[in-house]
């Protein structure tokens, strides 16, 4: 039975890495495929959103299992419950990756806007996902930290980029479609952030059974209250 | 303990409804400021949402506790991780509250223009939407909850629509571009907020049905 659950907690990590793997490669092709104008490799990006939905289901049902057969406490309990959260993150970035994509498609097809701050607001997105994914493979809870604090960085930077575009439509309303795809962008690569913030939370969670999301203090406030 | 686990989750399931209706209250309040153009309020919207946040982390608590301290079993376990669920779509709705709450400053000089959207009728469905799906996790009823999946389909419809007209208000109008975006902006919010709704619904059917609806309608979420 203990080596049993053992084996199945393995697997359940191994599919998780696979699913954070999956979705960290579709962000990167989305963004190159906008970048580049690469509306093939946005395709690509389109049709592998079946896999990571199947693999989300299929991780989804093992927590089920661990849960119900092996009872597990304490550090594996953390751990497995945040793995259903981890999972369902990663399957929302997937399916901002395919809104990415689709963007890629409509953008490819006029000329490009002078926008300068979505290369390095998806640099950023990119590296938050990586780190809380390698943070999620490694317990490596300083480098999970580390990217909450970046959160704070793409939320401004989402807000210029939205105030950029709309000086560019007023100047140039002929630019007015590219510019809303650039400002759609902004907002997935926003929500891809936040979702990768919440990983980087989960790992936090996991690794020191602290939770870092909103407040503890509060928490131990509302605890009295109600 | 047979007795105090049927406690504890009768607390959790308290504490669920509850949240559940301080964000309605939210959402109420945070349409209502939008359309009014009702800025103090909106501040207030603004500063309440950290209840919502203490909700999140108190039941996520609560849940932990229910899993560390008892040992569920399949129907148990089953509403126990709806209930997580739950909780997160419900912190999200909260957090699109603020969303909507932060556009009503630069929408005060267009409430003209914002009224003749179909905007406030979309934030209606939204609204129900959000009311049904907990109600159908309240009662455990699956056909009120399909008919919250139903309604999906409505305002991703309707979200359609809001953004073609402003596409062709910001051709013919330069004026309102920046009105006509942040339009755009607040009828993506709703149409996420019936998504999370969907999600609740989802998770309903499934505790309910033990059926995955999930992913068999194939529909992406767009953010």
């Amino acid at each position: 039975m203990q080596r049993h659950f053992v084996e199945e907690l393995d697997a359940l990590k191994t599919n998780l890495i696979k699913m954070g793997s999956f979705a960290e490669e579709s962000i990167a092709q989305s963004i190159r495929a906008i970048l580049e104008r690469d509306t093939i490799l946005a395709e690509d990006v389109i049709s592998h959103d079946e896999r990571i939905n199947a693999l989300e289901l299929e991780i989804d049902d093992a927590v089920v299992d661990l849960l119900a057969l092996q009872q597990p406490v304490a550090t594996d309990l953390r751990f497995i419950l945040a793995a259903m959260k981890i999972n369902n993150d990663l399957e929302r970035i997937g399916d901002h990756a395919v809104n990415l994509a689709q963007s890629a498609v409509q953008y490819a097809e006029r000329p490009p806007v002078r926008e300068s701050d979505i290369p390095r607001m998806a640099q950023i997105t990119k590296e938050m996902l990586r780190d809380s994914i390698d943070a999620f493979i490694h317990g490596d809870a300083p480098r999970a930290r580390g990217v909450l604090v970046k959160d704070d960085v793409i939320d401004d930077l989402n807000k210029k980029i939205l105030a950029d575009l709309i000086v560019i439509m007023r100047e140039d309303p002929s630019s007015l479609e590219q510019a809303l795809e650039l400002a759609r962008v902004s907002r997935n690569l926003e929500r891809v952030a936040d979702l990768a913030t919440n990983i980087a939370e989960e790992v936090v969670f996991i690794a020191e059974a602290q939770v870092v999301k909103h407040n503890v203090e509060e928490k131990r406030q509302a605890a009295r209250r109600i | 303990m047979e007795r105090h686990f049927e406690h504890e989750l009768e607390s959790l399931k308290g504490n669920l409804i509850r949240m559940g209706s301080l964000v309605d209250d939210q959402l109420g309040a945070a349409c209502r400021c939008l359309f009014e153009g009702d800025l103090n309020r909106a501040r207030q919207v603004i500063a309440r949402d950290r209840e919502v946040d203490q909700f999140d982390n108190l039941i996520d608590g609560q849940c932990q506790n229910i899993f560390a301290l008892t040992q569920p079993v399949a129907v148990d376990l089953r509403l126990l991780m709806a209930a997580l669920k739950i909780n997160g779509q419900l912190e999200r709705m909260g957090d699109i509250a603020v969303n909507i709450a932060e556009r009503v400053e630069p929408l005060i000089p267009f409430r003209e223009f914002l009224l003749g959207t179909r905007l406030s009728e979309m934030a209606q469905i939204g609204r129900i939407m959000v009311r049904d799906s907990l109600d159908s996790f309240v009662h455990g009823n699956s056909m009120l909850a399909t008919r919250v999946l139903v309604s999906d389909d409505v305002v991703d419809t309707l979200d359609r629509g809001i953004f073609h007209s402003m596409v062709a208000e910001m051709n013919q109008h330069h004026e309102r571009i920046e009105a006509a975006s942040h339009i755009m902006i607040l009828s993506r919010h709703i149409e996420r907020l019936a998504d999370h709704a969907t999600n609740i619904a989802e998770d309903v059917i499934f505790l309910v049905e033990a059926r995955f609806v999930k992913h068999m309608a194939g529909g992406e979420q767009q953010a």
